[in-house]
């Protein structure tokens, strides 16, 4: 466990790879880290986050996206502002800080059992990739999983060389969607969803992540969502599934906000009454629905 | 200041309300509370007194420019002109802003209030200190008047006048004191009518950003001011922030009501003000369609207070 | 040593006592005329001490100061060694405390001490803190509404030592251990309570239970509507005229929102902050949920009102009422509030 004593004080680490995701002004990179200290451990469940300290430049909360069970701490970070700028030109070697696990982390002991459908848009597939790994190494214990990943293009898709593996693995059904037609991505009319007849091996869209929730016609029965990503997404996702029958406890999402100290003491992340940091960033769409939102 | 002056500012807010359609007018009502009114039952609870102390420019200022924009098809949103209720100071703080063309003539409505002064809750009924002798009693600039013109005075310096007289050591000692007392709340800037930067580099709580603002500009955009609470930091805000203020600051005295510190500001602005009129000869907002003095530098000018 | 009597005039003898086991607070009048605490021997002296009246600033600074350093970090052998830092444990007595600040103190400690995690900085100096209060008897000022609140103007909540305004003296009460061992330093200065003084004591004590004499008050039913006024028009009316300076937070005695950053020297330094600031809550991508002025004072009024209320039982507006007497535009939450649409 870290260290109980300093919340404040972070464990050194460094950096062991940095994986070029995608390219461009919002570049995203993995980075794997490993602790200085070779006996500090860190122990944390999927959809916990950790607070990433760049010395000089600040602090940053990223959602831890490697699965507890691959044995090391992954994240990965969209190139936006001061401290992921820096992040972003550091290299393998690099010293950097981390603090946590922070926040609830999915609840997956409560899924043993059911489907699973993965929806992520963007950098909302970082905390996803998490979980979804974890079930996949306990695939004995859960049902089907889908994965739907959704992002501008398909050179902005992250973890392609996994996912594919995934796929081929047979673990998962993973479809695809992006935002503008490529050649090979089957374009579907955003604004009906069901008008498009199509080969249901089809893998790869060209559509809304939302319309294509609709055209796959993702079953409530004994399933659960969980979907991260734009919050625009997040909710005509939620409006999809609604139409398909599924019900507020069944979606799970991962909500975020500006965080400065991650523990529930700076008084910046609350959503209504709820702390981000602590409180989530895991949330059903049950307790989103009794939040109170200021946007 | 008497109830006539409030009939007065009633009669002609309601008729402006009706024949130019303003937004609202902003006004004080008779505890002193600045007040939008869009109503005549609202404009009814105008009034002018001796608690009428905030200058309401800087909502002015807000009501407008939150109106400006591009609509969708690309062409410039209208305006809803808005009317306001100013006393001298306040007045002189709105010319200059008419002048800077920060706000344009045709959206403001201004009623314009002679004042003798009005009082401070801190000084137990007394005054504000700068409306004991002051100069700018009569708006500059109105649409009408509420009431009759009053007699101004000479400016009274003598406060500024015995810092000059300090030694630089002195005076450095002095200032190193009373801003180790300032925390950096920023009342002053966010009161100050003529502080309207949507973006103020020396105010780390106050950054322009949007979602298309690249990752370079916010990574490297410098920061002028840390946000520790310590003498050096509060000396680079307030000393940084003055000379923005040349010849501009009308010496309203706003900064120094708000600050909830009761620092002195108002030796600053005086000063400045001062200065100003001694080294350039000039006098921020004393006419309409006054050129700002920053266009007005030229090679006759003193620089002896820069070698 | 409870229950004892301190007269007035031995007040100064008093915190000299105390200044020889413990670093002592009290309400000093600054320059400007403004009235906070100061460290005796070193900012002030116990001549200038004013114990009347209410204090402008709540000693919040003293638990949780404006700048703190939280830890330092440079290269050395091109590696980087973290060094936290110190906070300031040195045993305190804050004395003069009135119970709306005691009250906010012990909010304060809810939230640094409470929850899931440890402020260890606020933690090693909140332990080593003794607060004497000095009871009032009804409202201080016309902005006073603690009652409003859930307290009371001799409320014992936060308070290690209590002390009563009976006339000449002070009738003084350890509630606990730590107030009484406190009191063992004062053995010179204290004497026996008479009867009348006792009596009075009581009667203070029956006065503050029965509220008597607050005429700002905000009403159950008015906070009771807040939980379905969160989308109403009517906060972003109420908004139009402040001015977004952070006054409010800085002075409230239960504010404690800040922010952490690097800053130059290699120094990570938390500050206040205040919610009121333009970009509390932006994210780095330019989103800011809170954006518009309606929006962040409804958050500080729900947060003091309705969050805290549901998330440890206890509303955290103390109703010192400084932030109606600062604000520079006029906002007064009680209005504000029992007004709400």
């Amino acid at each position: 466990m870290m260290s109980a004593k300093n919340d404040y004080l972070p464990q050194m680490a460094e950096i062991t790879s940095i994986t070029q995701e995608t390219t461009g002004e919002r570049a995203v990179k993995t980075f794997r880290i490993a602790f200085k200290d070779k006996s500090a451990k860190m122990d944390w469940k999927a959809g916990q986050t950790c607070m990433v300290s760049v010395f000089g430049k600040g602090e940053s909360m990223f959602a831890i996206s490697s699965s507890p069970t691959k044995g090391h701490i992954e994240f990965s970070v969209q190139r936006m502002g001061r401290v992921t700028e820096r992040l972003h030109q550091m290299q393998v070697g690099d010293e950097l800080g981390i603090r946590g696990p922070y926040g609830n982390g999915f609840p997956v002991e409560q899924w043993k059992g059911k489907n699973i459908y993965f929806i992520a848009g963007g950098v909302g597939m970082a905390p996803v990739r998490a979980v979804m790994n974890y079930v996949v190494d306990q695939k004995e214990d859960y049902g089907e999983l889908h994965l739907l990943y959704g992002a501008r293009s398909s050179r902005d898709l992250s973890y392609k060389a996994e996912i594919d593996a995934l796929e081929q693995g047979g673990a998962i059904d993973v479809r695809r969607t992006i935002d503008v037609a490529e050649p090979g991505w089957l374009q579907i009319d955003n604004a009906n969803p069901d008008s498009t007849k199509f080969d249901p091996s089809t893998r790869k869209f060209t559509g809304f992540v939302a319309t294509i929730v609709t055209a796959m016609k993702c079953n409530p029965e004994n399933a659960l969502a969980v979907i991260c990503g734009p919050p625009i997404m997040i909710k005509t996702c939620i409006g999809s599934l609604a139409k398909l029958g599924w019900k507020d406890e069944q979606i799970y999402t991962t909500l975020e906000n500006k965080m400065k100290c991650g523990i529930g003491k700076c008084g910046r992340c609350n959503i209504g009454g709820v702390y981000v940091c602590v409180d989530g960033p895991v949330f059903t769409y049950a307790q989103v629905k009794k939040m109170l939102p200021d946007q | 200041m008497s109830d006539l002056s409030d009939e007065k500012i009633r009669e002609e807010a309601k008729k402006a309300l009706r024949e130019k359609g303003l937004k609202c007018v902003i006004g004080w009502n008779a505890e002193g509370t600045p007040t939008f009114a869009s109503t005549a039952e609202e404009i009814d609870k105008l009034a002018f007194n001796k608690s009428s102390v905030n200058n309401l420019v800087p909502y002015l200022t807000y009501e407008i420019r939150s109106q400006r924009g591009k609509t969708r098809d690309g062409k410039d949103k209208v305006v809803v002109p808005v009317g306001i209720v100013v006393r001298g100071c306040d007045s002189k703080a709105l010319l200059l802003l008419l002048n800077e063309k920060i706000l344009a003539r045709s959206e403001v409505f201004i009623i314009g209030v002679p004042c003798t002064g009005v009082v401070d809750p801190h000084a137990g009924g007394a005054l504000f200190r700068k409306c004991v002798k002051c100069a700018m009693r009569n708006p500059v600039v109105f649409d009408v008047l509420a009431s009759d013109k009053v007699q101004e005075d000479e400016k009274d310096y003598s406060e500024v006048e015995a810092i000059e007289r300090m030694s630089q050591e002195e005076r450095w000692a002095l200032w190193e004191e009373i801003l180790a007392d300032c925390i950096r709340c920023h009342a002053c800037k966010r009161s100050c009518p003529v502080c309207y930067c949507d973006e103020c580099l020396l105010d780390p709580t106050d950054v322009a950003v949007k979602m298309d603002t690249s990752a370079e500009e916010k990574a490297y955009r410098p920061r002028w001011v840390e946000r520790s609470v310590n003498v050096p930091e509060n000396l680079v805000y307030h000393l940084a922030r003055l000379p923005h203020l040349v010849g501009r600051c009308v010496d309203c005295g706003e900064c120094e009501r708000v600050c909830p510190r009761r620092l002195p500001l108002r030796l600053l602005t005086a000063k400045l003000e001062k200065d100003v009129k001694d080294i350039f000869d000039y006098e921020a907002a004393k006419e309409e369609g006054q050129k700002p003095l920053i266009a007005m530098s030229c090679m006759e000018d003193d620089n002896g207070f820069i070698m | 040593m409870s229950k004892s009597i301190l007269k007035k005039d031995k007040v100064a003898e008093a915190l000299s006592a105390l200044g020889k086991v413990s670093v002592v607070y009290a309400p000093v009048k600054n320059k400007r005329g403004l009235v906070e605490y100061k460290e005796l021997g070193k900012d002030a002296s116990t001549a200038d001490v004013r114990l009347d009246g209410k204090p402008d600033t709540p000693p919040k600074a003293i638990l949780f100061p404006q700048t703190e350093l939280l830890l330092t970090y440079k290269k050395e052998d091109g590696e980087f060694v973290v060094t936290p830092a110190k906070p300031d444990d040195r045993e305190k007595v804050i004395f003069g405390v009135k119970p709306c600040d005691a009250i906010g103190i012990s909010l304060m400690d809810k939230v640094f001490l409470g929850g899931k995690f440890t402020d260890s900085y606020y933690k090693a100096r909140r332990e080593k803190v003794t607060i004497f209060t000095i009871a009032c008897d009804g409202p201080l000022d016309s902005y006073c509404f603690c009652p409003s609140t859930g307290g009371r103007p001799a409320a014992t909540d936060g308070s290690d030592v209590m002390m009563y305004d009976v006339g000449d003296s002070y009738f003084v009460d350890g509630i606990t251990d730590k107030g009484k061992k406190a009191l063992e330093a004062l053995k010179g200065q204290l004497g026996k309570p008479t009867a009348e003084q006792e009596k009075r004591k009581e009667e203070i004590v029956k006065r503050s239970e029965s509220a008597e004499g607050f005429t700002r008050k905000i009403s159950d039913e008015a906070i009771a509507k807040m939980d379905t006024s969160f989308d109403s028009k009517y906060w972003d009316d109420v908004a139009r005229r402040c001015l977004s300076c952070g006054a409010c937070t800085y002075y409230c005695p239960t504010c404690h929102c800040f922010d952490i950053n690097d800053e130059k020297g290699g120094e990570r330094v938390r500050t206040w902050d205040s919610c009121q600031f333009a970009i509390f809550t932006m994210h780095t991508s330019g989103h800011n949920p809170r954006a518009i002025r309606g929006q962040k004072l409804r958050n500080r009024y729900y947060h003091k009102f309705k969050y805290s209320k549901d998330n440890i039982g206890r509303y955290l507006c103390v109703g010192c009422g400084r932030c109606i007497a600062l604000c520079p535009a006029s906002l007064d939450i009680t209005k504000a509030i029992n007004e709400v649409k």
